[in-house]
């Protein structure tokens, strides 16, 4: 096992895998930016090395610089977390050359899900369905083809892109001409790369994603699936495991495709495949992240595992001793993010000063956060300032506490997502699980109709 | 929600006869009067939690006046930060004597020392001329970004 992990993250989940560090007497290294200088991640590891100023180019996402604090540490892993470094192939194999464990897979990995043709390709392979559409593009002539064959609205997309960003919807042949260098445009300065492809156009679809864990024996297990609908553009706001909309027979194989998919590229560690499930229960691969994620909390409590350890594990080269029988979906969980965001002004953020808080507490409550009263948000990074998570015996006891837990929890100084939370928990539609990724899209538009 | 429980205070009073409210809330006590001050939130009957935040806010003005004093007294030294975390080296080998000691003088331009970090030996220039005052970390210590390693006094 290792004896002492440096976190090459911030905030949260900086603070999620000190905790699990702790629980396994496995001693911590925070890095910071000079704008984190206040941070609590920086408090609660056992050593802080300041890497750079605020920016997070001259920080987080500063290779030379994390590995020269692991150095000067005597670290022998280094944990990405989430967002930054965690999936960028060459800090996987700057980190392996430099004598430390990546707990994240090899670049090789990272590199094949990283890219969407060879992604799209690698889920084809192992029997998973993906959304009809081409492999790289190499002229409009052949998008014109392509579209006209899978029918429009078509999706353009970045090769290499992620987040949102570097995608775009054509309705018609006359867009798809037009489309074609914008986007390659786009994705050429966004990432570096102006490769694109098309897949047909998905509208009123689910997000509906399977929680993998793979140890480097070629156990692959599945810790169920979770449900991120409600999103805005590609960032979600409220996660629940499990969802509503999977039976049996659909969960059954989304898990035993997702399994499929994990052994054939031999994955190693937490992985997450994405799906969009349409109203048929049809299901399609979008992408496999290849890090913990934001969500995988509610994974956690309904099926009492603790992912960061088990990933922190797997990479230390222990089998995992957790058998798929005995992982049970027990009761409900849902999470709802906090984030620093004025939710009626376009989500515009509110980087202010915490003036108090309190945040909820009691039976089944769960907060993922590194904020305190008096902390000033720093304005060079994300908005997130926590998770909220409950945990009951059905859904309707879960979004009962949720309501509750979020009238107990408030946050004075900045603007954040709670108020708008609230109204998400009293919206019959959402209680009743009848929601599809553009729920909440429609439900701010309905808001602001009424203002 | 702090401020729309006050709204809520504000529309009860106004929509009533009395002329004044005063509500306990989490940690603070709010009292609403509807002659002017119209909103009065009253430092002096706050709870403790919020006592120690303006024991807090006190302290303050006295680490500004420490940082002023100790400002005044080294305002015309010069501080060499190291612009990377890695290990510092006062020699370029160890069998070499160090590029400086206390009381050198350096030119702009000269290595004073070497901050190694991934392999890489990294030569720190004096940015001015002047004469050391003091080192402040010792030999192959590690050091943080932005940490000081010389303060030094310039020669005009």
């Amino acid at each position: 096992m290792f004896k002492k992990i440096l976190i090459a993250n911030r905030g949260e989940i900086a603070i999620r895998i000190i905790r699990a560090c702790n629980e396994m007497g496995i001693q911590t290294v925070a890095v910071y930016s000079k704008a984190d200088k206040n941070s609590l991640h920086v408090k609660f590891a056992d050593e802080a090395i300041c890497i750079g100023e605020g920016p997070a180019v001259d920080s987080y996402l500063n290779i030379p610089r994390i590995i020269a604090a692991g150095e000067i540490t005597n670290s022998d892993a280094i944990h990405p977390g989430y967002g930054f470094l965690a999936e960028n192939a060459n800090f996987s194999k700057i980190c392996k050359e430099n004598g430390f464990t990546f707990i994240g897979p090899d670049a090789e990995i990272i590199d094949l899900m990283g890219d969407k043709v060879n992604a799209r390709n690698a889920a084809k392979n192992a029997g998973v369905p993906i959304i009809p559409g081409s492999n790289t593009l190499s002229s409009s002539e052949e998008l014109l083809e392509i579209a006209e064959k899978i029918g429009y609205p078509v999706m353009l997309k970045a090769v290499a892109g992620g987040g949102g960003k570097g995608m775009r919807v054509v309705n018609n042949a006359n867009e798809a001409e037009k489309g074609f260098n914008i986007i390659q445009n786009e994705a050429g300065m966004a990432f570096n790369n102006s490769e694109i492809y098309v897949e047909k156009f998905v509208e009123n679809g689910r997000h509906i994603e399977v929680q993998i864990l793979s140890d480097k024996f070629g156990n692959h297990l599945h810790l169920g699936e979770r449900e991120c609908s409600i999103q805005r553009s590609n960032q979600k706001l409220i996660e629940e495991s499990p969802s509503l909309f999977v039976d049996d027979s659909l969960r059954n194989e989304l898990t035993s495709k997702s399994l499929q998919l994990a052994k054939n590229v031999n994955y190693v560690g937490a992985g997450t495949i994405e799906y969009l499930v349409d109203d048929k229960k049809n299901f399609y691969f979008i992408e496999m992240n290849t890090r913990i994620q934001v969500e995988h909390t509610v994974s956690e409590m309904v099926c009492m595992i603790d992912l960061v350890k088990e990933q922190i594990r797997t990479y230390a080269g222990i089998e995992l001793t957790i058998k798929q029988e005995s992982i049970i979906m027990g009761g409900h969980a849902i999470e709802c993010r906090i984030n620093a965001e004025d939710p009626f002004n376009d989500f515009i953020p509110s980087p202010k000063k915490i003036e108090s808080l309190n945040f909820a507490g009691g039976i089944g409550v769960r907060i993922d956060s590194f904020i305190y009263a008096g902390y000033q948000i720093p304005t060079n990074y994300d908005s997130m300032l926590g998770k909220l998570i409950v945990h009951s015996s059905s859904r309707e006891k879960a979004l009962i506490r949720m309501k509750r837990a979020l009238q107990e929890t408030f946050i004075e100084g900045p603007k954040t997502t709670l108020p708008l939370l609230e109204m998400i928990f009293e919206n019959k539609d959402f209680k009743n699980g009848n929601f599809d990724i553009n729920f909440l899209g429609k439900f701010l538009k309905n808001i602001k109709e009424k203002k | 929600m702090w401020k729309d429980k006050i709204k809520e205070i504000i529309y009860m009073l106004e929509n009533s006869d009395i002329n004044e409210i005063e509500v306990r809330f989490w940690f603070k006590k709010i009292k609403v009067t509807k002659k002017p001050p119209i909103l009065n939130v009253d430092s002096s009957e706050l709870s403790s939690e919020s006592l120690n935040v303006t024991n807090l806010k006190k302290e303050e003005p006295v680490n500004q006046n420490i940082d002023k004093t100790e400002d005044t007294s080294s305002s015309n030294l010069i501080e060499i930060k190291s612009p990377m975390p890695g290990t510092f080296y006062s020699a370029p080998d160890p069998d070499s004597a160090s590029f400086v000691n206390v009381g050198d003088s350096v030119n702009a331009g000269d290595t004073i020392c070497i901050v190694e970090a991934m392999k890489i030996m990294n030569e720190i220039q004096a940015e001015e001329s002047g004469t050391i005052e003091s080192i402040l970390v010792d030999n192959s210590s590690p050091v943080e970004f932005d940490q000081v390693l010389f303060k030094l006094k310039p020669s005009n």
